[in-house]
This record gives structure tokens, C-alpha cells and sequence, in this order.
């Protein structure tokens, strides 16, 4: 361990402020204690989401109810979609190592707007409980799914107000969370860190602030226009007024489709970090995975018809949207070129966060081209609302969001928290969820080729093999995440402690201590090099 | 070694945080201009017809309400760079009062479609055919929200009132009385386009 | 001062016309209000960029949601 400079300044964690015990955070403005916040959240939600597609995964092992009926199920699916999406993915990579990192990684002592950061988290917490409390209303928890498609998300006697409310004020967490970031990176990067010096992380998290701000809205309107025809009548979804319920799947997706970009942008970001790191070389291609992802995002913007293929567009939506799916893949496979490209005649150091970043490659290429499949008009009639669609998303944003921010919370650990993990549990945890990971969707993609619906809680007796395996492959997942969370957990007590830089990385966040101190840098660093230098 | 406290202020950055915030208002209320330009498309004569029955006269003069007082207020940003403190407070007061008739003129125009049973909702509209459903949905929808907006704006230039009156904010330190302005302004340019849209096309 | 134009000239029926001419005063009064009340012809050229790419936007979102209605 290199001997370190006992610096005078107390850690973020041991910091004595104006409040004492929890005030002391959740009164916090400290752009890393916000992070923390949220993370302490959003894995109650993400375990809370899982739990729910465990139980959901044993109602199908079999065909016809199994441990619930047909609308237990569609209640399940409908939380288990409202809390994975709105609640763990959107926020996720952005609001957990975005919060920490991103002032670390570009020189600044925090974000544009410390207080409006922790406003954010009070929204996220209100959403919550406005969706979890949605179970427990009146009428029945809400059973639209996540989508909430007019129009029986307005015919629906359950109670549908709290989780629409919920959503809408998760929303506005996110366009709160993507405009302090956009504008920390436009005036608080370090003197000398020009744009094109800025490390890949901050760049994704750029790239999903615009994404942020200019899309949620569109779902802000919309739910509000949910509201309005149920409680007034408005006519602007229903068929027997003058309204158009296809009208909703626009506005709906236009939001939702941008939303995926949300997802996997910062995933993308925190991946080529690691990959560089663990290769002990530089970013193949900078330049290109820079312009790769802001053309994700912008592109991104145009395609949201490939959800509505079988909804009655017209021909000339239905080309138009093909087209442009198909256009945006082609960023992306230039991600996945460069960053195998990065670790060719790298110096490889085998590391946790490297396994999960190459898991990372595997079960998004295998996303992608699913998804390029159902980009595809002619097979889209065919698998639309089969559990190939359900197969297509789980590995894109759960392999893709998913494992980069198990990598990430292994990669960063160090720096977060002053303390290493235990490689080899983290190893093993790894390995439990990939193996469960793969045996639970995989038959998905056959399962929904032969015709097996999804959000169907019965199924014919010809799906049943599939469906056992499925089911199996879950309870090993769903085991292989508790190695690794109470791997991390258990390595905060236990764990040996951490220096500045234990993976020999070139950002800034590996120049300060491990865990940093309150105001970040004692001097604000002067950046001469660019981000990867590693000659 | 120890830290310096540096008290950092960036009106830039504050400004651009508003800025930022107007682009979501724009696209919150632009995700409504595609409800409209879909449903105008499909009940063009319907739209036409309803549109005649809204009052003109009303309409023309909040719009006139509403430019004036944005006015006023771009001025008063020019009062308080000259340190004059009373003509910045009497024209943040005359922008407020504008905002309130602008209301008043609203609840008027309301008012008067309600008592004739025209509303979301009512049988007598759902009689009247789609088109003019959807054309007093989207009517009460956007004024609604705008007028809403508009309260939203009012209160925000209520709390500058009072920081201007208190000193808090001055002919040093103004962003927060031009973030007010900003915000005020896209109300008044929201209102710009639906004026036409909905009392002009006739 | 516009206002008083557009009210006007819709009042003479010009027909499919009338939409778009009020929209195009309603569109010049807007460049009004963005260059001279809300500071854009002084301030950076990266709020003007900006305004006009979030226009640009929502016109592509209008026009590609209309090409499915045009087309049915």
C-alpha cells in the first residue's frame, strides 16, 4: 500500500456539519452524501422489484394459477414495471455514481446546485411513496402495466391517481437531476479540462441530461392528460368522444423510447471506464465513442413508433420508424468496436469490475441484435407482445444498466467507501447471477418466438419446459444477487482499506483520497493531459 | 493545509439553469401542441366552427395584458441595473397587477362557457359532437395549465417583490429578479401562440 | 401592435390561409420577445442555439407524429 499523505481534512463519511446522526444526510447537500441517499433508495426498490419478479417468475412455472390469479398477476407486472423503470433504471447510473462522480471526475468541489440536488431526492422519495402507496388504495393496485395504455388505464376501476402522480413526480426528480448535471459540466470543469479532455463517464452523463430535460416532460403532459380523462371526462384518448388511444401511445413512448437512452447512456459511460482502467490503456477511438453517444441520444429521440408497429399506424409511420431504428443501432456497434479494440494488446488486469464490464458486452450485443430484430416490420408482427419483447428488454437494460451498475458499485467501492472488497465472494456472486441471469431469459427468446404472450399469468402446456427453466434460472439470480449485495455490505466493516488509486486509474477521482474529503480537492486540480493517459 | 472558503457566485450558471427549465416548459406544453395539430387535422370544420364562439375581444385584450406586463417587467431589470429600487418595485407591481387582470379576464371567459354547460365532461358538449369535444378539452386543458403557470409566475415575482424591498436583491446581484423575468416572458410567449390558435382560426 | 394586425387580418377570412398567416405573426412577436425582453440578442449565442433547437424539436416530433395521420 503506498504511503499516503495523512491530509487534515476529514472524510465526506466523518464530516461534523450543522446536523448530527441521519439530519446530518438527509439534510445534506453534499453532492457524494446524496448519492449515498439515493442509493440506499433505490436499492430498496430494486430488491422490492425484484422480490416482485420472483414471485411473478413462480406463478409461471406452471400453466394456469400457481400461487395467484389472473389479476394478481397484472397487478404484479404493473408495480414490478412502474417500480424497475421509474424508480431503480431511470434514476439509477445518473442519480447514484452520477451524483458522486461526476463533480470528482471533472475538478469541481460539487454540482451547479447543491440544494436543488437534494430536492431531487426529496422527489424521488414522494414518487415512491405515492407508487408503493398505490397498492394499498381504495379500488385495487393499479393493473394498466407500467405503460398505462388509454384506454383502460381511464376505464380501469382501480385505483390509478397515486402510482400516475407517483410517476409524474419521479419525473420531475429526473428533469431536476439531468439540468444540474448539464450545468456543471458547462461551467464548473476544472481549468484546462476542455470538452474533448473530459473523461466518458461525464460525457454520457451529459449526453442523458439533455435526454433528461427535453423528454420527461412529454410523460409529465401526458399523465396529466391520463388524470384529466378520468377524473374530467376530457375526451383526449377516448374513442367514443373523438379521442385517438394511438394518440397516447405517441405521446407515451415518445418520452419512454428516450427513456431506454437514459438507461444505457451513463451505462455506456461507466463501462468505458472500466475497460480503459482494466486494460491499462486508453480509450479506443475517443473521439467516435463521443460522437457515438451523442448521436445515441439525439437519434434516440425519433424512433418511439417501433413500440407502436402493430397499433394501427400508417404505412408511411411504420417505414419511417423502421428506418430510423435501424439507424440508431449503428452508434452504438461502434461503442462495442472500440471498446474490444480498447482492450486489444491492453495490459489486462483481471478484476471484478472488468467481469462485469465483459459481461456487460456479451448480454448487450445479444440485446441489440434482438432488438434489431424487432425493429424488423415484418417480424414484429409476429413477436410483438411475446415474451421475445419481454427477453429483448431484460438483457438490454437489466444485462446493460443492470450489470454496468453492479460494476460500477465494484469499480467505485473503493473510492466511496475507503474500503476494498472481498474479490473472491464478489467473484462468486458474479458468476451465481450471470449463470441465473442467462438461464432466466434466454428461453424467453424461444418462449416468444412460438407464440407465448407476455403479461399473461397462464400459458399453453406446450411453453411449460421453457418456462420451468426460466423459473429456475431466477431463484439462482435472485441468489447470486444477495452474495454479491451482502458481499459489498459485509466488506464495509470487514473490508481491508482502500488508497487513492487501487486500480492504477488515470481520472481525476483517483487522484484524491479514498473516501474523498468533503470539499473534493484541496487545490483545484490544472488539467495539461487527456483523460486516459497511459504512457 | 486548510481550505479557503470561497463564497462562489455564477449568475451564468444560475441563468442557465432557468433557461433549462424554460426548455422543459416548452416541451411540457409542446407535447399539447401535438395533441392539437392531430385533432385540428382531424375536425378541421369543427375547430373553425368552435373557435367562432370564443370572444375575440377577450381574447385580443389578455393578449395586450400580457405583453405590456412583460414589458414592464424587462424594464424593471433595466430599473435595478440603474439602482433605482422604487421604479423597480412599481413595475414588478404594475406586472403583477396585469398578471391578476389577466386572470380576472379568465375566470370572465370561464365563467361564461360554463353557465352554458360547455365544460369537460358535460352532456351538453358530449352532444355536440367530437370535434367540438375535443376542441373545448384542449381549450379548457392549455388555458387551464397556463393560467396556472401564469399563478406560478406571480408568486415567483411576489417573493422578488419582497427580496428587492429587502435588499436581497439589487443592482449587484439582479439574476434571480431576470430568472422571475425569463420565467414570466415564456408564459407570455406561450399565450402568443395559443391566442391564434384557438380565438383566431375562424 | 401586432396583436391589433393579426386580430385583423383573420378577421378577413383568407381561408386555408388564415392559420398560417396567424401563426407566422405569432411567430415573429415571439422572436420579439426572445431577442429584446428576454435578453437573447446580449446574452451568449448558446441560449439562442438552444431555443431554436428545442423549436426545432418539437416540430420534428409534430411532423413524424403526423405522418401517421396524414397517411391513414
Amino acid at each position: 500500500m503506498s504511503p499516503e499523505k495523512t491530509t487534515e481534512e476529514p472524510s465526506y463519511l466523518d464530516y461534523k456539519g450543522k446536523y448530527r446522526g441521519i439530519f446530518s444526510w438527509i439534510f445534506s447537500t453534499d453532492h457524494k452524501r446524496i448519492g449515498l441517499l439515493y442509493l440506499f433508495s433505490i436499492l430498496t426498490l430494486f430488491i422490492i422489484g425484484a422480490t416482485l419478479g420472483l414471485l411473478m417468475k413462480f406463478e409461471l412455472i406452471a400453466p394456469g394459477g400457481t400461487i395467484m390469479d389472473a389479476q394478481s398477476y397484472n397487478a404484479f407486472f404493473t408495480l414490478h414495471g412502474i417500480v424497475m423503470i421509474f424508480a431503480v433504471v431511470i434514476p439509477g447510473l445518473p442519480a447514484v455514481f452520477g451524483n458522486f462522480l461526476l463533480p470528482l471526475m471533472i475538478g469541481a468541489k460539487d454540482v451547479a446546485f447543491p440544494k436543488i440536488n437534494l430536492l431531487s431526492w426529496y422527489l424521488y422519495v414522494i414518487g415512491v411513496t405515492l407508487v408503493i402507496l398505490s397498492q394499498f388504495a381504495g379500488d385495487g393496485p393499479p393493473d394498466t402495466g407500467w405503460t398505462f395504455y388509454a384506454p383502460y388505464s381511464f376505464r380501469t376501476t382501480n385505483t390509478m391517481l397515486p402510482a400516475v402522480f407517483g410517476a409524474f413526480v419521479l419525473g420531475f426528480s429526473s428533469i431536476l437531476t439531468g439540468l444540474n448535471f448539464l450545468v456543471t459540466i458547462h461551467r464548473m470543469r476544472a481549468p484546462g479540462m476542455t470538452w474533448l479532455k473530459m473523461p466518458l463517464f461525464p460525457w454520457s452523463l451529459y449526453a442523458t441530461g439533455w435526454v433528461q430535460l427535453l423528454a420527461t416532460p412529454i410523460i409529465g403532459i401526458t399523465l396529466l392528460m391520463v388524470v384529466a380523462e378520468r377524473t374530467l371526462k376530457i375526451g383526449f384518448f377516448d374513442p367514443t368522444l373523438g379521442g385517438d388511444p394511438i394518440l397516447y401511445q405517441h405521446l407515451f413512448w415518445t418520452y419512454s423510447h428516450p427513456a431506454v437512452y437514459i438507461m444505457i447512456l451513463p451505462a455506456m459511460g461507466a463501462i468505458s471506464e472500466m475497460i480503459s482502467t482494466f486494460s491499462h490503456k486508453t480509450i479506443f477511438g475517443y473521439r467516435f465513442m463521443v460522437v457515438s453517444i451523442l448521436a445515441i441520444a439525439f437519434v434516440g429521440y425519433f424512433v418511439w413508433g417501433h413500440h407502436m408497429f402493430t397499433s394501427g399506424m400508417s404505412g408511411t409511420a411504420l417505414y419511417a420508424f423502421s428506418l430510423l431504428t435501424f439507424l440508431v443501432a449503428i452508434p452504438s456497434a461502434i461503442k462495442v468496436f472500440n471498446w474490444i479494440s480498447t482492450m486489444h494488446k491492453g495490459s489486462i488486469d483481471l478484476q471484478t469490475p472488468f467481469y462485469w464490464a465483459i459481461a456487460f458486452i456479451f448480454v448487450f450485443m445479444i440485446g441489440g441484435y434482438s432488438g434489431l430484430i424487432l425493429g424488423s416490420l415484418a417480424a414484429n408482427v409476429h413477436l410483438h407482445n411475446t415474451h421475445f419483447v419481454v427477453a429483448h428488454f431484460h438483457f438490454i437494460v437489466f444485462g446493460g444498466t443492470g450489470f454496468a451498475f453492479f460494476g460500477a458499485a465494484h469499480y467505485w467501492f473503493p473510492k466511496i467507501t475507503g474500503k476494498m472488497y472481498d474479490s473472491r465472494w464478489a467473484n462468486i456472486g458474479l458468476i451465481l447471477f450471470f449463470i441465473g441471469f442467462l438461464a432466466l431469459y434466454a428461453p424467453m427468446f424461444y418462449l416468444g418466438f412460438k407464440g407465448m404472450p407476455r403479461r399473461y399469468f397462464d400459458y399453453d402446456e406446450v411453453f411449460h419446459a421453457g418456462n420451468i427453466i426460466s423459473t429456475m434460472g431466477s431463484w439462482i439470480l435472485y441468489s447470486g444477487l444477495a452474495v454479491i449485495i451482502i458481499n459489498l455490505f459485509s466488506s464495509l466493516k470487514g473490508g481491508k482499506k482502500a488508497p487513492s488509486d487501487p486500480w492504477g486509474g488515470k481520472t481525476l477521482e483517483w487522484t484524491v483520497p479514498s473516501p474523498p474529503p468533503v470539499e473534493n480537492f484541496t487545490e483545484t486540480p490544472v488539467i495539461t493531459k487527456g483523460p486516459y493517459d497511459y504512457k | 493545509m486548510s481550505m479557503l472558503v470561497e463564497i462562489h457566485r455564477d449568475d451564468l450558471a444560475s441563468k442557465t439553469g432557468m433557461w433549462l427549465f424554460l426548455f422543459t416548459e416548452m416541451l411540457l406544453f409542446g407535447g399539447l401542441f401535438v395533441v392539437y395539430t392531430v385533432y385540428r387535422f382531424r375536425n378541421q370544420v369543427a375547430f373553425h366552427l368552435a373557435a367562432g364562439e370564443l370572444s375575440v375581444v377577450i381574447g385580443t385584450l389578455n393578449t395586450v395584458i400580457l405583453l405590456t406586463s412583460s414589458a414592464t417587467i424587462a424594464m424593471s431589470v433595466t430599473a435595478i441595473q440603474k439602482r433605482n429600487k422604487k421604479l423597480t418595485l412599481l413595475l414588478l407591481g404594475i406586472t403583477v397587477l396585469l398578471g391578476i387582470g389577466f386572470l380576472i379576464n379568465k375566470y370572465f371567459e370561464w365563467g361564461g362557457h360554463i353557465k352554458e354547460n360547455i365544460y369537460p365532461g358535460s352532456s351538453i358538449l358530449a352532444l355536440r359532437g367530437q370535434g367540438d369535444v375535443l376542441f373545448y378539452g384542449l381549450y379548457y386543458f392549455m388555458t387551464g395549465l397556463h393560467a396556472l403557470h401564469i399563478v406560478i409566475g406571480l408568486v415567483f415575482i411576489g417573493f422578488i417583490i419582497s427580496f428587492v424591498a429587502r435588499d436581497k436583491v439589487n443592482s449587484g446581484n439582479f439574476v434571480l429578479l431576470e430568472n422571475s423575468g425569463l420565467y414570466w416572458h415564456l408564459v407570455d410567449l406561450i399565450w402568443i401562440f395559443l391566442f391564434p390558435l384557438f380565438y383566431l382560426i375562424t | 401592435m401586432l396583436t391589433l394586425i393579426s386580430v385583423t387580418i383573420t378577421q378577413i377570412s383568407l381561408g386555408a390561409l388564415t392559420v398560417a398567416v396567424a401563426l407566422l405573426i405569432a411567430v415573429i412577436k415571439s422572436f420579439f420577445v426572445l431577442r429584446i425582453f428576454m435578453h437573447l440578442k446580449f446574452e451568449t449565442r448558446m441560449f439562442s442555439i438552444g431555443v431554436a433547437a428545442v423549436t426545432l424539436l418539437i416540430c420534428v416530433v409534430i411532423i413524424i407524429t403526423m405522418l401517421d395521420y396524414l397517411f391513414r
